[in-house]
């Protein structure tokens, strides 16, 4: 009786005095007082970002169960709670560039920050990232980070170019790699190849600009590959020796294989990104909901996410306690400069002002990249 | 239960799969290739435009698309019937040991295929490695990876189960005193082979050239993997059901790709039932 007034998010004269009535009971020793019910909670996100909750018993121990549906795409949040989501899924985890529209889409709820105390210990770079508060309100619990920079082969490249333009010099045909990420490909080519102030904002004519700079690339590659670890795998085996765009692990990922891969910033820097927690609008569990929000940026949990999927993590004390290995992968000494060489850059835009070109564009755009 | 209805009900279950599975979402994505999406909303509507879209920006790659599938297929056919022609006429005591290994190539799964081709024609592979050691190249050939001729191979090698069978299908019901008969009235070997086995196989070499013509035809994860640049029309087709939401332009491309398909099919039909003079 008294887990479900716990359940409930409003408690009403009556089930305040059944509230009152459950804890003396319990203190004295009547029966014993557990959190949460049983929960079954609605996660819609990619796999392995929940890992760090049912790792370690977490989500036993709280008597969660996790219904968990892994996406493919960011646009499938959207278009899965616009589509009947609504009400039963609470908890998806977009990348910050999506979280803006999601908000205008009304599909998200704002974060109460006092029930997620663990914010406090995120790193600020982070936790301030202007995506993540549309309207200076928080909507997302930043969770985990990473950049595109350039992934190189220091046997094959002992110095890595300084410009993303040098992939096109004669030494480089044939040996560079791209990944299939239309959004970050085509963010690095603007920031590359046009003059635009944010890379998401850009023109017609400086998008057919990124697109040319794409197919320039796309012409001195090996391949294209359909994912990061088929980049690492083209990067091991010597099928390429240099990359366009890339992400920190790669580095893991290739010394698993037994090669020496580094990564590098060149002088126009890259994107970065940043995937989040966020509770879904009408969430039906939301108390669970923000305890799953607070834990996954706690320590043990990040401390999971790092050393289990080597991905980047936003706790300064789970960051302070990796394994000095682990924590090498990451600039995570160098944090305000890791800010100034790659910009975490919003969405483009959904809908037409008339001058800057629609994400629908950059995706019809991309295809002419895709099919050259 | 009468002897009429009997097989009425044992054909229910399938009947019912068959139209919940794949009857069903046919019809649903043909109407929805005329609607649009409006905002991340499908929206009905009686249009053209997705189809007028397809005309417009995606020809080049559904030739292109059309031409590695009709090589690959071409292909899968030729090596599929020597492979049944040589178990059902050169080594018939073989035989059902060569259609076991055949089989047995389908317990592999695709993506294991994938790879293992990815291992054997990489820059550091089976096949550089093997040709520097014997130092008839000096340096790894880079072209056998992440190009045309990797999808073509990969694929081929899927196919080729699927060639074989319905070859070797047909060659068994070819019977021995069919070709005494042809060579008593004079026939070569030549012609043995061109107006008896051909013609005789002919429903088995349309069919393994469907099945090879369309597991290329809508495949985009071959070329993802060992394709490097190349694109088929199934990787701009895929992300209209994903990243770009828009499933009435991805399902406009879809008909547009399958009419072509089965054009070509009947066309090559049509070709081999000119040469069978049928």
């Amino acid at each position: 009786m008294s887990l479900e007034i716990l359940k409930s998010s409003s408690l009403s004269r009556r089930s305040a005095m059944k509230t009152g009535l459950a804890a003396v009971a319990a203190a004295a020793g009547l029966f014993p007082v557990r959190t949460y019910a049983a929960s079954t909670v609605t996660f819609l996100g990619w796999q392995g970002y929940d890992d760090p909750l049912v790792f370690d018993g977490w989500t036993k121990s709280k008597d969660i169960t996790l219904n968990t549906t892994y996406i493919g795409n960011n646009d499938e949040i959207v278009t899965k709670l616009r589509s009947g989501g609504i009400g039963t899924i609470d908890l998806v985890t977009p990348y910050m560039g999506y979280v803006p529209l999601m908000v205008k889409l009304d599909i998200l709820q704002a974060i109460d920050r006092a029930r997620v105390p663990n914010l406090s210990k995120v790193i600020p770079l982070f936790l301030n990232d202007p995506n993540l508060n549309p309207g200076g309100v928080l909507h997302a619990v930043p969770f985990t980070w990473g950049s595109g920079p350039m992934m190189y082969n220091p046997a094959m490249v002992p110095t890595p170019p300084e410009s993303w333009k040098d992939l096109l010099k004669p030494e480089f045909t044939g040996k560079v790699v791209m990944m299939d990420d239309p959004l970050g490909n085509m963010m690095l080519a603007a920031l590359v190849a046009t003059d635009a102030k944010s890379p998401t904002q850009l023109t017609s004519a400086q998008l057919g600009a990124a697109i040319d700079f794409l197919i320039a690339v796309k012409k001195q590659s090996r391949a294209v590959t359909v994912s990061w670890g088929d980049m690492a795998d083209a990067l091991s085996r010597g099928d390429a020796t240099i990359s366009f765009s890339g992400w920190e692990t790669i580095q893991k990922f290739c010394a698993d294989k037994g090669k020496k891969i580094n990564y590098h910033y060149p002088k126009e820097g890259t994107f970065a990104w940043l995937d989040s927690y966020c509770i879904a609008k009408d969430a039906p569990n939301l108390d669970v909901a923000y305890e799953i929000c607070n834990h996954i940026i706690g320590v043990a949990p990040q401390k999971r996410l790092a050393e289990n999927a080597i991905q980047a993590i936003v706790n300064t004390e789970a960051v302070a306690a990796l394994d000095p290995a682990i924590k090498a992968l990451y600039p995570y000494d160098s944090i305000e400069d890791f800010g100034k060489k790659a910009g975490f850059y919003s969405f483009p835009p959904t809908e037409s002002d008339g001058t800057i070109t629609t994400f629908q564009e950059w995706m019809k755009s991309y295809e002419r990249f895709k099919s050259a | 239960m009468n002897g009429r209805t009997l097989p009425l009900m044992l054909t229910l279950p399938s009947a019912v799969i068959f139209i919940a599975t794949f009857v069903l979402p046919f019809i649903y994505f043909f109407v929805i290739s005329f609607w649009v999406v409006d905002y991340f909303e499908l929206t009905p509507a009686a249009t053209l435009v997705n189809y007028r879209e397809m005309a417009d920006r995606y020809v080049g790659v559904s030739v292109f698309t059309l031409w590695l599938s009709t090589v690959t297929a071409l292909a899968t056919v030729i090596i599929g019937f020597l492979y049944a022609f040589i178990a059902r006429f050169k080594l018939p005591g073989f035989a059902d040991l060569m259609i076991f290994v055949v089989l047995i190539t389908m317990f592999g799964g695709y993506l294991m295929k994938i790879y293992a081709w990815k291992t054997i024609l990489g820059n550091e592979g089976v096949l550089n490695s093997a040709l520097m050691a014997v130092g008839i190249i000096t340096e790894p050939v880079s072209a056998l990876l992440y190009s045309p001729g990797a999808v073509v191979v990969t694929l081929l090698h899927f196919g080729l189960p699927f060639a074989v069978l319905p070859i070797y299908a047909s060659m068994r019901g070819i019977k021995d005193i069919e070709l005494e008969a042809a060579r008593d009235l004079g026939a070569t070997s030549l012609e043995i082979f061109t107006t008896v086995i051909v013609p005789r196989c002919r429903a088995g070499i349309v069919t393994a050239f469907s099945f090879a013509f369309l597991i290329t035809a809508g495949d985009y994860i071959t070329p993802l993997l060992v394709g490097g640049k190349q694109t088929l029309i199934g990787n701009l087709i895929a992300p209209q059901f994903g990243m770009q939401f828009n499933w009435p332009l991805g399902s406009a491309m879809s008909f547009v790709m399958l009419a072509i398909s089965v054009a070509t099919i009947f066309v090559f039909s049509r070709l081999m039932a000119r040469w069978c003079r049928i």
